[in-house]
């Protein structure tokens, strides 16, 4: 991806002073200034009272409305380095919002839910007795990452992909890694996700890792750690964008000071990372993305990047592959044919004649199409076993056999159930420990130990004894807390609330990652899990030009 | 244009349209049937109703005998009636929810809030204002068509909902001539149930003001049918349905000679001439009853060859394969 080294500046529009005081309060005796003049000229502005009145306040009374009644828990804040001094890449975020009132915030939260209900960007719970339509649930407070800081996860994330697709490539080729026994070979035996047709084929340009979203979580002192790779579907970078282009309407001139860099250019990227996969020769590529269809939770997401790239959105039944192993698309106009495909279906129930035979969201016949080199496919079939929660335990040790470095992001420290050692302590210590079904992804099937009944517990011990190699356990890392901004008992105000990190990676010509990436959050008090599913929420995430 | 989006688009605009016209219908007839008076007059009319739409049998099987109280239930809220309001606005809106990419987000609001407030709608609310309640839809049907028309590029999508909104339009409209009370050139209508039917049949398509105009207030069966048929400017009557579904078809084809495109083009061509060229004489001599049934056969044909050109696309894959290469 291509990045100017200097933000544009953004241009400031001129707005009514009133109102820009009311956006982004600068100075107290300026808004004392400016909020009393405007009162004079319309007393019956509602706006205008909370101005009016915030400027009234001693300077004391207006701190303490804000940052200095947020406490800090144990463990690593994102933005506090100790009770009430922010840390450096925080400070001047810090000293724009310092005079913020709970109805300040109050208002900015209202507009934000309105900008999102009217853009649409809403989850939608359909079903067919109770239809409800939800807002993601979004956090004013910005989660900010400095330069240096990002430098590291890049090159981390960039690390880690790279090795990951270079096992993808030698597990479907020749499997030097299962000779060597760096990994051993029972592990990729014993995988529902290993797609043992495909060994032999390698993809076009070996790359089977298009789009992925590695999680990353930070632990009480702050230390990066990977915990899922995320390279099958990966779905949350349509809130990336909107996230962004909400705030920017919220506090447009928060942007022009803080030296932010820019998201959007995902979609243009994206695009022509998919164009790149075309078969050769292929001058204007015929790019489509192919969703479930409306019942699947990203729904909206298949949508905003089909409308955002400009592309078709296809389902399955639009697609039919006819005996030139060409894929082809259904239109008013007849057959039409497709280069490229998207896909956002999992690989079981991509083509019925290879995997789920019930499948209806698939293509009879795909696969074959693939082979054949007629059509593109991003992500590549059979991602899935480097993304089997017991293989990932390797990675460090890919990082190592293929690139011949040392891991820059570290995992978190797991144990194999499959190991009859790890197994003995797993077993040992279920009370303490976080046990995750290894095929599984989004917050199903697990046990969080110290919140666990002993039930739960033994339920997990006899799963864990009956198939072993299906579960995993870590230890539970306590995740970073960052400030955000929830309903009190009398008013808004700022808690403390778990988050994690998701940037998305695309590889096409090179390998880029999108610049922040989705920071979910854990809203309810105390969770550690951010699974939107399970009651998280998002914040816009800021990469700083600097480091401050 | 995906074959999947453009039946979507026609579906759409058929089952809109058939909302509109059962919410006018109901109430129009509700409404002047409790001038007429004789259970067996109202029994008859709703027979003959659910006969037209093909739902007496359904009818009959949730509720028995035909009577008004429990057909104005099946025919607004009930569950069991594929047909019903109820049924019909949700069956465009999970059309629009699954093409949500091509509407305009101000229809797919619109369409959803619409959807939302009719499925929330309870016996309770239909009885105790039942001519609201077919109001409300009628009046938002209305509007939903105009926020279609105003928010929406006039690209193929739109187009194909225009196609099936005509479609269902010209064969509603040509059922309502079809009764009795119109079939005989010579009479006027002396009874007062005559009167109120013909004044029914006008207002379900709601023509009776521009009839009115038109011919003065003065019901004649032969201007009636005349109206509702040849009318060249008015949008319901059965003349500018066909003209409409002959010019989208055009538009729709393009430049495409597949057969099948070619047929639609020919039959809707066929059905415009012989009610542009159509006169009330021939009706009357053919049979107006006759005369109704043949229209309404070629809707049914239309639609089932726009299936197979447009929507349908198991059977054309060879020869359209070879097109789409040579392009």
């Amino acid at each position: 991806m291509h990045h100017s080294l200097r933000p544009d500046p953004f241009p400031e529009t001129p707005i009514h002073p009133f109102r820009q005081a009311l956006n982004e309060p600068r100075a107290v005796d300026e808004i004392a200034i400016v909020s009393v003049a405007y009162a004079t000229l319309n007393r019956a502005n509602f706006d205008e009272i909370v101005v009016l009145s915030r400027g009234h306040r001693s300077r004391d009374r207006v701190v303490k409305s804000l940052f200095d009644r947020y406490q800090m828990k144990s463990g690593f804040d994102e933005m506090f380095e100790s009770e009430g001094v922010p840390r450096r890449h925080y400070r001047r975020l810090v000293e724009r919002l310092r005079n913020f009132s709970s109805k300040d915030l109050e208002l900015k939260r209202r507009q934000a839910d309105q900008a999102f209900l009217r853009q649409g960007i809403t989850f939608t719970v359909y079903g067919d007795l109770q239809q409800t339509e939800k807002i993601f649930p979004f956090d004013l407070m910005p989660r900010i990452i400095p330069d240096l800081e990002w430098r590291v996860i890049e090159e981390g994330i960039r690390q880690r992909v790279m090795a990951l697709n270079m096992f993808l490539v030698d597990l479907y080729g020749e499997q030097r890694i299962l000779h060597d026994q760096v990994v051993p070979r029972e592990l990729i035996d014993s995988s529902v996700h290993f797609q043992r047709d495909l060994v032999g084929f390698c993809p076009p340009k070996e790359v089977f890792i298009h789009v992925s979203g590695v999680d990353l979580v930070r632990n009480h002192e702050g230390q990066y750690y990977v915990l899922e790779d995320n390279l099958r579907t990966p779905s949350g970078v349509s809130y990336v964008l909107e996230n962004r282009l909400v705030m920017k309407q919220l506090f447009p001139n928060l942007f022009a000071d803080m030296q932010v860099r820019p998201v959007d250019q995902y979609p243009t990227q994206l695009l022509e990372n998919l164009k790149w996969l075309a078969p050769l020769g292929k001058e204007n590529p015929t790019v489509v993305l192919l969703t479930p269809g409306v019942f699947n939770s990203a729904y909206f997401e298949h949508c905003f990047l089909s409308l955002q790239m400009g592309i078709q959105m296809v389902e399955g039944r639009d697609l039919v592959v006819e005996s030139d192993d060409k894929v082809y698309m259904k239109t008013t106009q007849g057959l039409e044919q497709v280069d490229v495909i998207y896909r956002r279906v999992d690989d079981a129930f991509l083509d019925p004649e290879v995997f789920r035979k019930d499948s209806v969201l698939g293509v009879p016949g795909l696969v074959r199409a693939y082979r054949a080199g007629n059509v593109g496919l991003a992500n590549g079939i059979g991602n899935g076993i480097a993304d089997d929660k017991a293989v990932y335990t390797f990675v460090p040790k890919m990082i190592d056999y293929y690139l011949s470095e040392k891991p820059i992001l570290q995992n978190v420290p797991t144990y194999l159930c499959g190991n009859p050692e790890d197994r003995k302590y797993v077993l040992e210590h279920l009370g303490s420990l976080v046990v995750k079904a290894v095929a599984e992804s989004g917050g199903y099937g697990m046990l969080m130990g110290p919140s666990s009944t002993k039930a739960e517990q033994e339920e997990f011990r006899k799963k864990i004894e009956t198939d072993p190699r299906s579960y995993i356990a870590q230890p539970v890392v306590t995740l970073s807390h960052h400030p955000c901004v929830v309903n009190g008992e009398e008013d808004m105000r700022l808690v403390g609330r778990h988050v994690d990190l998701r940037p998305f990676v695309l590889w096409g010509d090179e390998i880029s990652l999108s610049l922040g990436g989705l920071t979910r959050v854990a809203l309810k008090e105390g969770s550690l899990v951010v699974n939107s599913s399970q009651g998280g929420g998002s914040k816009d995430t800021w990469v700083l030009y600097g480091d401050e | 244009m995906l074959s999947r989006t453009a039946e979507s688009f026609f579906w759409i605009g058929r089952s809109v349209e058939r909302a509109e016209y059962t919410a006018r219908f109901v109430d129009v007839h509700f409404h002047l049937l409790t001038e007429i008076g004789t259970q067996e007059d109202q029994a008859n009319i709703w027979t003959r109703y659910l006969e037209d739409t093909g739902e007496l049998e359904t009818y009959n099987e949730i509720f028995g005998k035909v009577q008004t109280r429990p057909v104005m239930e099946f025919v607004t809220l009930c569950r069991d009636n594929p047909n019903s309001l109820t049924n019909l606005i949700a069956a465009a809106r999970n059309n629009a929810r699954g093409i949500q990419d091509q509407l305009s987000s101000e229809v797919w609001h619109f369409m959803n809030d619409f959807y939302l407030s009719i499925k929330g709608k309870t016996e309770l609310d239909l009885w105790s204002d039942i001519h609201d309640l077919l109001r409300y839809v009628r009046n938002t049907c209305y509007t939903l068509d105009g926020v279609v028309g105003s928010t929406m590029v006039h690209d193929e999508g739109w187009n194909f909902y225009r196609l099936g909104l005509n479609i269902e339009r010209g064969g509603r409209t040509a059922r309502l001539i079809d009764i009795p009370v119109l079939s005989d050139p010579t009479t006027e209508p002396r009874r007062i149930s005559e009167y109120h039917q013909c004044l029914a049949a006008l207002k379900s398509a709601s023509a009776f003001e521009a009839y009115r105009k038109f011919y003065s207030a003065e019901l004649v069966p032969k201007r009636i049918v005349e109206f509702l048929l040849f009318h060249d400017k008015f949008p319901r009557s059965v003349r500018y349905t066909t003209a409409q579904i002959s010019k989208i078809v055009e538009r729709l084809a393009g430049s495409s000679r597949r057969a099948e495109t070619r047929q639609v083009i020919r039959l809707s061509g066929a059905l415009a001439a012989d009610l542009e060229f159509g006169s009330l004489q021939e009706v009357y001599y053919t049979g107006l009853s006759h005369f109704l049934t043949q229209v309404l056969e070629h809707f049914d044909q239309l639609s089932n060859l726009i299936a197979l050109a447009f929507f349908r696309t198991s059977g054309y894959s060879t020869t359209s394969q070879s097109q789409t290469q040579s392009v």
